[in-house]
């Protein structure tokens, strides 16, 4: 009785008061007034208490930087919390940041992003109670020159090289400023996919020429001086393989990995450096590692998926059949399937629709399927004069003598075989088979 | 600000249910339009933070109006006040809720009769006073966290024919990026 009554609250409930419009009104405005009203109180500072709790910190410092940030640029400040053993953590995402003059830029996590104008401020860093405050000037100093800064002057091909930037400006600071990355000799084997970051992507060997650019204050480009990159021809052997099977039906997804082996022997994922190409083109989409196969036939298309870089290749063989068939259905040529008949001296043509998993549908479907007359189940009829062959086609003979009113009740079969010439199953386990009554008449 | 959007939501709150039982009182004969609880509970809370855990424990009283007949059947005011009963402790910090206090709507089966089980959902605003006290960063330090708050109450008569209950609520005190504040409590209710 009282579980009763529980199930039922809420909806009495809600009916009762549908009644009142005016108060529903009431009732929800107040929530959204309450929701609205959002949250109040420094839950930052119990939150870094619980930290500090834990990491044990007793004291903060900012870390010793140029206390200059560009107008255009941005400088990183990191907060570096110590407890009583002088074991120093990084602070910088826990840590509330503040700036006496926010017109002047923004703050988060440490990294201080100019708003293009110029000026002075402090920056505040507060964790747990704790407080460091330091000046920010940020700069319209004009840039100078450019230097790219690299570890390395040589890379193996198909591996990506970074690169870093110094930008010296006209106050004989260095800053942290916003620079492009260009490849001005050897764009056919290394490139930059993001411009703004250093990240060099090697697709072959030979050597390429690197520099940095920056506009000034008047907007005039400064190059760093050429840097020069060997790119080494290092690579011996590439694979290509898929995380699925090779056999693929339409709509089916892997991942593509490719991996590269070098001369002395280490091995490395090259995926990103590598091209990729399908063969042909519209039977699979390729986004990133992903590969998705889009168009296949029933018996199976291969489609040679090919991965280059370094000057070596691999082919990867796929094949992409159409989705399984979930069911079968005779029909007529009309699309008819109710009251079928034929009269004698002519025909009648039956069609298979297939309906795949993704309810997709093939009103031809004619991929090995075999056509007969179940015997069993029809009426006596003379095998020469009815006949039904392996297109679904129903034949009746003029010489079929039938007198008036006479009819014959023939049920048809369609049956789809895998490829063993066994009746094929759906993903259901069911038999692919259907059956359709055709009576004949005079 | 928050305190005057408590004023204003209890004023709000009983000028409308003020308004809507008098016109209760104009249309439908006698009857108590009203009913009263007060009640007293043990709860046990939860406050994550920081990737850890504290439950510091509080006692709560609640006392609540309700319309039992006309357009606000079932609705009420609760207004609830919580006071420390013990504090929790980890890594050297001690974290403890010095004070609560909480107004909700409550909305609850307007059908409601003697002998069932009455449920009410809370909607309204709660402020409650943590103090967190590591040593090595020096004394405690006290901080109000205010918000939107919401929970639920079951209450059961304790015997026929007596107006106790026992009462069960549970309720979100505060939810931001950094804190959540949970509780549960359970106890005694008196209706009037």
């Amino acid at each position: 009785m009282r579980s009763n009554h529980l199930v039922s609250v809420l909806p009495l409930t809600a009916c009762r008061w549908g009644k009142s419009l005016g108060m529903a009104l009431f009732l929800g405005l107040g929530a959204v007034t309450l929701i609205g009203c959002g949250s109040e109180g420094d839950s930052a500072r119990i939150a870094q208490t619980i930290d500090a709790s834990k990491n044990g910190v007793t004291q903060i410092a900012l870390k010793e930087n140029e206390g200059y940030a560009h107008f255009k640029g941005s400088l990183q400040l990191n907060l570096i919390g110590s407890n009583d053993q002088q074991v120093t953590t990084n602070l910088n995402r826990k840590a509330t940041w503040t700036l006496s003059d926010p017109s002047l830029g923004s703050i988060k996590e440490g990294l201080f992003t100019a708003a293009g104008a110029v000026g002075e401020l402090i920056v505040t860093a507060e964790y747990a109670g704790l407080s460091v405050s330091q000046n920010l000037i940020v700069s319209d100093a004009d840039l100078e020159s450019i230097s790219v800064d690299t570890a390395t002057s040589a890379v193996d091909e198909c591996q990506n090289a970074s690169f870093t930037a110094t930008a010296l400006f006209d106050n004989g600071l260095t800053l942290e400023y916003p620079l492009t990355w260009v490849v001005t000799q050897g764009q056919s084997i290394a490139r930059f996919p993001d411009e703004q970051r250093g990240e060099l992507r090697t697709t072959n060997s030979g050597t390429v020429q690197v520099v940095a650019r920056g506009k000034n204050n008047s907007g005039e480009t400064i190059s760093s001086a050429p840097f020069s990159l060997t790119i080494n021809d290092s690579l011996v052997d590439i694979s290509l393989t898929s995380d699925k099977a090779l056999e693929m039906r339409e709509g089916d997804s892997a991942t593509l990995t490719v991996t590269g082996t070098y001369q002395d022997n280490h091995t490395a994922n090259i995926f990103a450096n590598t091209t990729l190409s399908a063969n042909p083109r519209d039977a699979v989409s390729i986004e990133g590692a992903k590969i998705q196969a889009k168009k296949g036939s029933y018996t199976g298309t291969n489609v040679v998926v090919t991965g280059a870089c370094g000057g070596l290749s691999k082919a990867l063989t796929l094949v992409v059949l159409k989705q399984r068939i979930e069911s079968i259905e005779i029909k007529n040529s009309n699309g008819g399937t109710n009251n079928l008949s034929v009269t004698q001296g002519s025909n009648l043509e039956l069609k298979i629709t297939a309906t795949f998993t993704d309810n997709s549908t093939d009103n031809n479907y004619t991929h090995k399927v075999r056509w007969s007359i179940d015997e069993s189940q029809s009426d006596d009829f003379d095998r020469d004069l009815i006949t039904l062959d392996q297109t679904g086609k129903l034949s009746v003979s003029a010489d079929l003598d039938l007198i008036l009113n006479q009819q014959i009740g023939l049920v048809v079969r369609a049956e789809v075989l895998n490829d063993d010439d066994q009746v094929a199953t759906n993903p259901d386990g069911e038999l692919l088979v259907d059956e359709i009554t055709v009576i004949v008449r005079p | 600000m928050s305190k005057r959007l408590l004023i204003s939501l209890c004023a709000l709150a009983l000028t409308s249910g003020t308004q809507a039982l008098a016109q209760t009182s104009s249309s439908a004969p006698k009857g108590p339009y009203l009913t009263y609880h007060l009640s007293g509970q043990a709860t046990y809370t939860r406050i994550k933070s920081a990737g850890e855990k504290f439950s510091p424990s509080l006692f709560q009283f609640r006392a609540d109006i309700e319309a039992i007949e006309g357009p606000l059947d079932g609705i009420g005011l609760q207004g609830v006040l919580g006071v420390p009963i013990s504090d929790d402790q980890k890594n050297d910090l001690t974290l403890d809720i010095k004070q609560q206090s909480a107004v909700y709507i409550t909305l609850s089966n307007p059908d409601y009769e003697a002998g069932d089980i009455r449920v009410s959902v809370l909607l309204g605003y709660a402020s409650t006073q943590l103090e967190t006290h590591l040593p090595s960063l020096g004394g405690p330090h006290k901080e109000r966290l205010k918000g939107f708050s919401y929970g639920f109450s079951i209450q059961d008569r304790v015997m026929e024919g007596k107006n106790y209950y026992w009462a069960f609520d549970c309720a979100r005190y505060f939810k931001d990026d950094n804190v959540r504040i949970d509780g549960c409590g359970l106890g005694v209710s008196y209706a009037f």
